[in-house]
């Protein structure tokens, strides 16, 4: 159909393939993968990666060291996976609120799940608890954050979408004052570092048990958001629209929300707080394949998770220590958020 | 049975005055039904009730001989289409990604259009001479366009009634009356249609029923010839009106006396 438009100049964004794009970026996310499972202080060669990686579906001659098997399987295999999870997981579940919420400039924390989160974890590092305690502390301070801005546009009556953003920068703001009288009283020399490293992100001390308790959650509940990324298409043009479109808005924007929060909270609670990943990926994502949910989900989701496997093996190979990963998102999302800002102008 | 039947309905704001009541008139298939009254006397408030937007604080809407009131979301937007006086897109979807979106309410919630609701699409887009805004992005398109392209999307909806909120409120006069034949057309393709105007010609030219809502709450219905009364008009706009016939164009007109 439609030859003519074609020809103008060039495809538009929106009639780009879907399944090349998606390939490509699968592609993109295994390279860089294999390039992860190589780099790092202790440099293992492709060949050795491919075979180590092999050795578990087929019979291969074990020619690595023990060393090299235990660097690429139990060091560095865990944190790729966790980038790719947690990479996938931030992009998915921004774009979902993105659509959710009408509003470009919203992104997964809107709902205070990530200040909410970082008061679990330092009240977990107060207490002097273990690094899955931390996790699972996180876990749930970043729920009861959401549950409590989702209470109280109740209490007010309102069901906008207006109500529910001016009451996650409520329960943000709450949250973050509590986490600074915990820093407050937190031990300088040991608790205070603990939650700033927290804080600031990093994916370095993930295990294959994190992953296991997170991953089936995130798995499921992203699953769900790319089923029904098409109405969120439906749910992005506003509650009236919606509603006169035949959709039992409650319900299905109460799904959409807990499965972008239950993604959002495993997340940090994997890698603490990585900002503007979740922000800036559907963006992209849209300049891409265009606005439309059913392309721009899977496409946000692939280049996140490709996205985050790059920074991550950029903090831990750039300087001699583990860099946090939200400085560097932070130092190339805020520049590169502006430029989209500045290059889409009416666009958005 | 009609297809639409409204019956004593009435709305208030809760704790707030009465923004309309005793309203009641039916419809049903190829009928024109205006709603004519005075800036917030309440038009869009009961276009909003019918739509189902705003819950009625008393009487009863029967859609096929249903309680409307208890019929879901899904169902009643199966029968009717709504077209708000402004929409506002915070992105940038194209035409035909946003025509596609009229077959929500014949899809789940976890299935996506397949090809004949593209399919469907297409054709719509055809059949109103849109084919070459198709890849366009709703955002850069005239409100002209943009009211074709709702119209599309209504009618991609597949519904009974098809309800029209000021439609001629964003637009310039020639696109005015392009949009009211078109709204003629709908209702002689056998779709119901209600709209709201403050424009008393609107009636005139479109013929068919109207409803005339006064700022007191009440609205009287009758066919258009029989309802645009001078005196009623006058009434309701505050300001000495007359209806004449003109012999150049062989129609009434609505006119006004003086500033």
């Amino acid at each position: 159909m439609n030859s003519t438009s074609v020809i103008e100049s060039k495809t538009p964004r929106h009639q780009r393939p879907l399944a090349g794009v998606l390939l490509l970026l699968c592609l993109a996310v295994f390279i860089l993968s294999i390039a992860a499972l190589c780099l790092g202080r202790y440099y293992v060669s492709y060949e050795q990666v491919v075979r180590i990686l092999g050795s578990y579906v087929f019979p291969v001659d074990p020619t690595w060291t023990q060393t090299m098997h235990n660097v690429v399987m139990n060091l560095r295999l865990p944190r790729i996976l966790a980038a790719i999870l947690v990479g996938g997981a931030l992009a998915l579940s921004g774009a979902t609120y993105q659509g959710m919420f009408e509003n470009p400039l919203v992104s997964p924390d809107i709902l205070g799940v990530s200040s909410g989160a970082c008061v679990g974890a330092a009240a977990a590092i107060l207490l002097g608890l273990g690094n899955t305690e931390i996790q699972l502390f996180a876990f749930c301070g970043g729920i009861t954050a959401v549950s409590m801005a989702l209470a109280i546009p109740t209490l007010m009556r309102s069901k906008s979408t207006i109500a529910l953003v001016l009451s996650g920068v409520i329960i943000s703001g709450f949250m973050m004052a509590l986490l600074g009288l915990m820093k407050y009283i937190a031990d300088t020399e040991t608790e205070l570092a603990d939650m700033v490293y927290w804080q600031l992100g990093s994916i370095a001390k993930v295990t294959y048990e994190n992953l296991f308790a997170t991953a089936p959650i995130m798995i499921l509940t992203g699953l769900v958001l790319l089923a029904m990324r098409w109405r969120i298409n439906i749910l992005s043009l506003g509650e009236e629209q919606a509603r006169t479109l035949g959709v039992n808005l409650r319900f299905e924007r109460g799904v959409a929300i807990t499965c972008s929060t239950l993604l959002t909270a495993c997340a940090v609670c994997l890698s603490g707080t990585v900002g503007w990943i979740g922000l800036i990926m559907p963006h992209i994502a849209r300049m891409i394949v265009g606005s439309d949910n059913v392309r721009l989900l899977p496409t946000a989701t692939l280049m996140s998770a490709g996205f985050l496997i790059l920074i991550d093996t950029v903090a831990r190979t750039l300087t001699g220590g583990e860099l946090p990963l939200g400085i560097l998102t932070g130092f190339i999302g805020a520049p590169f958020f502006a430029w989209i800002l500045i290059k889409q102008r009416g666009a958005i | 049975m009609a297809l639409l039947e409204v019956k004593e309905v009435a709305f208030a704001y809760e704790g707030h005055r009465t923004i309309f009541k005793d309203v009641s008139f039916s419809i049903d298939k190829g009928d024109l039904f205006t709603i004519l009254g005075p800036n917030g006397c309440g038009k869009s408030t009961l276009l909003n009730c019918l739509a189902r937007i705003r819950p009625l604080s008393h009487g009863q809407i029967m859609l096929q001989g249903k309680d409307m009131s208890r019929m879901s979301a899904h169902q009643v937007a199966q029968k009717i289409a709504y077209l708000p006086q402004s929409i506002y897109f915070s992105y940038g979807y194209s035409v035909r990604e946003f025509v596609v979106m009229g077959r929500t309410p014949h899809l789940g919630m976890f299935s996506r259009p397949r090809k004949p609701d593209y399919k469907l699409v297409d054709e719509t887009i055809a059949m109103m001479n849109l084919s070459h805004l198709a890849n366009k992005s709703v955002n850069q398109i005239s409100g002209g366009e943009l009211q074709l392209v709702c119209i599309a999307r209504a009618i991609v909806q597949q519904p009974e009634i098809i309800l029209f909120d000021e439609p001629t409120s964003a637009l310039d006069y020639g696109n005015q009356l392009r949009a009211l034949r078109l709204i003629k057309n709908l209702a002689d393709k056998d779709y119901a249609v209600i709209m709201t105007t403050h424009n008393p010609d609107h009636p005139i030219l479109l013929g068919g029923i109207a409803g005339v809502l006064s700022r007191s709450g009440y609205m009287e219905t009758g066919s258009v010839e029989q309802i645009l009364q001078q005196e009623r008009l006058s009434e309701l706009y505050g300001t000495r009106l007359q209806i004449v016939y003109v012999n150049e164009i062989s129609r009434v007109a609505c006119l006004p006396e003086s500033l």
